[in-house]
């Protein structure tokens, strides 16, 4: 019996103590301030501070079918402080708000221009370091400010910062902007060659209406943005970094064009060098199949293949080429072939890493395509009026 | 009239007072007189004035012999005693007797000749008299006779077979055992038609004397097994055995252990499907629940119908009854943990809602995960133990004051009420581990609300280095997955083809390892030559 009691009273003990030695107070979930959506902004009064606008979700108006009485209620608010660097400004928060910011479901980061000119890295140092943060978290360059655009009501979700979460992510289906976290800006600042990239947010008017939209890649040198890509420059950048998944190439075909549905890219990148010059041969296989046409020729022919496949490939070169060109000018490696060279040539590289400013504006660069086009939807021939089929 | 009873003591001889004292002892060994008003006087003594002991005086023999039946109403067949005992006695025996003073003679041939009933035998000591007659046997005395006659006459009012009331299967048999060892003990004869079942009877119980049998089938079980039930049964004292229940903590090997170390069933053919695998039986009188030891802890998870539906379904169905068991032990602790300490790990919407939800409400996750744990033990119990008429308004208010007014109110989360809903249903699922299940479920909830996931992996860690140190009568708990034992692995998680288990489990069975295939012959030659 006694050892028993003895046995119990561990028991009892072991439960028990744990109550006492719990230090850390812990937030409840109602009590949480869930930060969603996080912006940076250079402080234009004091140009040392660090501007921070949190996002922050009011659960209880999210929730599906407790219609507030009284207009339209926004499921989040805006709040902004500026603070001597980040860490100072998120404790800040609590000044005017219930209580610490929560982190750790924060999507998107929205980094305004001028903070973007000034380097990015004074303020991301926190967010890297803290473990609330995801290294999955999205970073967006805003082309204005970061509360502007934090401050968009968007049309479908709820939230901005969710909005703009999903816009990045929405981007895979026509490859023209690209999808940039934590992690890859770790990444990139780890390497001493790499430069770093992030798609861009611009505010739009569609019927008087300001509307978000994801467009063009922001391009850093170091931790500043020093240019952009736009339009199909970005997806320039995509092929060679094999992220094309999906997306849309218009080749001028007769007086109209037909469009192109990437379905499947493979990419192989190989790095050589000779005579002390390092190389970069790039195969791309492109497959896709005829989306839409705008010209009346039957194209769904032997013929008509072969010449949409040529023209396919001269397509895709000739992206490739340009974002090739505007990337050396810029003096920028946004393909990280620094790092290429680096794995497959260790003992050489040493030799090249401090020249590489010199010698990547100078890289040459072979590049071949590969188009095919697999297939032309579900009819095996145009349906355009018959009487102009023949004319041709 | 307590004066009287004084009187009547005093009157009695010195020899009849310590005769009724020698019979309280444990072995008694006393004979009866030879005299049958002597031993009717020492019997009423012993057995008091009870209203239900019938005793009947007669004359046989053509009036020469004195003798008298002693029975116990409601255990006895009256109809079968007139027409096979006194009938006989009465009338065939003043044609056929030959004259004889000898009482000795006239009994050896009353017994054969004359009495038509099936067992009859000869009884020489009064503790055996009073014990035959107590189970429901006739006592036949005969004047100037030191021996009597005990004729199984055993009849009573019992159950009739019927489907059990726990273990329901949709195919398969739906014999149940009742509350008559007898008819159980018949029960399994009539699945194992095999001599080497063996059904070895005990009586356990200094008031009750409960017959117990203890069934194996004896070229299959392990005969250490045997001895060492056997031996714990004997060691057993307790004054009374009401239930199968009594025995398993009796002989348990750890009686404190929140699990139980032997099976029960209700049904035969688990029960023979057990005893084919090696186990032992054990039927006590009076409880339709009857035990199989040494049982595993993945035996819990196993029902009667996965042997009887297709072998890919029973083991999906296996599965959901382990997922079932593990979401009944940790859903309140996971659920706790996650919203006190790994917000992080809620999907960003869910942790929305789920934020919305539990806005306004006043106590801490654990707190209310305690309020609502303990709240529907408490409605279950009370469903359980009310009437059955009361016992659907129990369910109504259950219903709608934990599920509809706690949550508006403003007193509960709904997501609390969802997770509490998950873990009843799922402990039911599977309902041999109910006991150990509830145990655990608050200590890894209390574990949870103060540290979180760590709170929750410290706890299972911790049931799981325990359960491996159980062992039921010598086979580790979690066997057969640890020790790993590939055959065994082929009806623990998975029910595999039937045709595939060729093997009985190893850490079980005694001899006789095959249950198919060409060995067996030669496995039963080796045994009739060792025997």
């Amino acid at each position: 019996m006694r050892s028993i009691l003895k046995k119990i009273s561990i028991i009892v003990l072991c439960l028990v103590i744990p109550l006492f030695s719990i230090g850390c107070v812990h937030d409840e979930l109602h009590e949480l301030v869930i930060t969603i959506g996080m912006g940076i902004d250079k402080d234009l009064m004091n140009p040392e501070n660090v501007k921070l606008i949190a996002q922050i979700v009011k659960s209880d108006e999210l929730r599906s079918g407790s219609q507030s009485n009284g207009g339209e209620s926004k499921g989040y608010f805006n709040t902004e402080i500026s603070g001597e660097n980040s860490f100072d400004a998120i404790r800040k928060f609590t000044q005017i708000i219930d209580s610490r910011l929560y982190l750790a479901h924060t999507v998107v980061f929205v980094i305004g221009n001028e903070a973007a000119k000034d380097g990015i890295g004074k303020y991301l140092d926190f967010f890297i370091r803290s473990i609330q943060t995801r290294p999955l978290t999205k970073i967006v360059v805003a082309e204005g400010t970061a509360a502007e655009a934090l401050d968009v009501k968007p049309n479908l979700d709820k939230i901005p910062a969710m909005s703009i979460d999903h816009m990045v992510d929405s981007q895979i289906f026509n490859s023209l902007s690209t999808k940039s976290t934590i992690k890859d800006y770790i990444n990139s600042m780890v390497s001493k060659t790499s430069s770093f990239t992030a798609p861009i947010l611009r505010i739009e008017k569609i019927k008087d209406e300001d509307v978000l939209v994801i467009k063009g890649i922001a391009v850093f040198k170091g931790d500043k943005m020093v240019g952009e890509l736009n339009g199909y420059e970005g997806r320039g950048l995509l092929w060679v970094k094999d992220h094309v998944k999906s997306g849309v190439v218009n080749v001028d075909i007769d007086e109209g064009n037909a469009a192109i549905e990437i379905i499947d890219v493979s990419c192989d990148l190989s790095f050589e060098i000779k005579d002390k010059k390092p190389i970069v041969k790039i195969k791309i296989g492109v497959d896709g199949l005829l989306a839409s046409q705008t010209c009346k020729r039957n194209l769904e022919t032997m013929s008509g293949v072969e010449e949409l496949e040529k023209l396919l490939q001269k397509e895709v070169e000739k992206e490739i080429k340009i974002t090739l060109k505007k990337a050396q000018k810029m003096n920028t490696d946004i393909y990280g072939f620094g790092e290429e060279f680096h794995k497959h040539y260790n003992k050489e590289w040493e030799m090249m890493e401090s020249q590489w400013d010199d010698l990547y504006p100078a890289l040459q660069v072979n590049i071949e395509v590969t188009g095919k086009i697999l297939g032309a939807g579900t009819i095996s021939k145009t349906v355009f009026p018959e009487e102009e089929t023949e004319q041709k | 009239m307590r004066y009287h009873k004084k009187i009547l003591i005093g009157r009695k001889t010195k020899k009849q007072r310590s005769l009724k004292e020698d019979f309280n002892k444990e072995k008694s060994t006393t004979t009866l007189f030879s005299c049958l008003n002597k031993n009717l006087e020492l019997l009423k003594d012993i057995l008091g004035e009870s209203s239900d002991i019938i005793i009947k005086k007669f004359e046989f023999g053509n009036k020469q012999y004195h003798g008298a039946l002693i029975c116990i109403d409601g255990l006895v067949d009256m109809d079968l005693i007139n027409s096979s005992i006194l009938k006989p006695l009465m009338y065939d025996t003043t044609y056929k007797l030959s004259i004889d003073n000898k009482s000795h003679i006239v009994f050896e041939s009353i017994s054969p000749d004359f009495l038509s009933a099936g067992e009859v035998k000869t009884v020489k000591m009064i503790k055996n008299l009073v014990l035959d007659l107590l189970s429901g046997n006739a006592i036949v005395l005969v004047d100037g006779s030191k021996e009597t006659l005990s004729i199984g006459v055993r009849k009573w009012d019992k159950r009739a077979v019927d489907e059990p009331t726990n273990e329901n299967v949709v195919r398969g048999p739906r014999q149940g055992f009742t509350e008559t060892l007898r008819s159980n003990t018949s029960l399994l004869r009539r699945i194992i038609k095999n001599p080497n079942l063996r059904f070895d009877s005990f009586k356990v119980g200094s008031q009750t004397k409960t017959d117990i049998v203890i069934a194996y089938i004896k070229d299959i079980v392990k005969p250490e097994l045997v001895e060492k039930i056997t031996k714990r049964i004997k060691n057993i004292d307790a004054d009374s055995i009401l239930d199968s229940s009594y025995i398993e903590a009796y002989i348990e090997d750890n009686p404190y252990s929140i699990f139980s170390t032997i099976g029960n069933s209700e049904r035969p053919d688990t029960v023979a499907g057990k005893m084919l695998e090696g186990r032992v039986a054990i039927i006590v009188d009076g409880s339709p629940v009857v035990l199989t030891a040494p049982m595993v802890f993945i035996e819990q998870f196993q029902s009667a119908e996965d042997y009887y539906i297709r072998s890919y379904f029973a083991t999906y169905l296996r599965f959901v009854r382990l997922i079932a068991y593990f979401l009944s032990l940790t859903a309140p602790a996971i659920y706790v943990a996650l919203t006190t300490f790994h917000q992080e790990l809620i999907p960003t919407t869910l942790l929305f809602t789920m934020a919305a939800g539990v806005s306004g409400v006043p106590f801490p996750a654990l707190v209310e995960a305690l309020i609502m744990v303990i709240t529907f033990d408490i409605l279950r119990e009370a469903g359980i133990r009310l009437p059955k008429a009361v016992g659907s308004a129990v369910s109504i208010v259950g219903a709608l004051v934990i599920g509809e007014a706690a949550v508006s109110a403003g007193l509960i989360g709904p997501f609390m009420v969802i997770i509490i809903a998950i873990t009843a249903i799922a402990s039911f699922v599977v309902p041999k581990l109910f006991a150990s299940s509830t145990a655990i479920r608050y200590i890894l909830l209390i574990l949870a609300g103060f540290m979180g996931g760590f709170g929750i992996v410290v706890g299972i860690l911790g049931s799981l280095i325990y359960i491996l140190s159980i062992r039921s009568f010598g086979v580790p708990y979690l066997s057969p997955v640890i020790p790993l034992s590939r055959e065994g692995m082929k009806d623990a998680f998975a029910r595999t083809y039937l045709g595939s288990m060729t093997f009985r489990p190893q850490m079980i069975v005694g001899r006789n390892k095959k249950r198919r295939g060409k060995n067996i012959q030669a496995d039963k030659a080796n045994e009739s030559a060792r025997n």
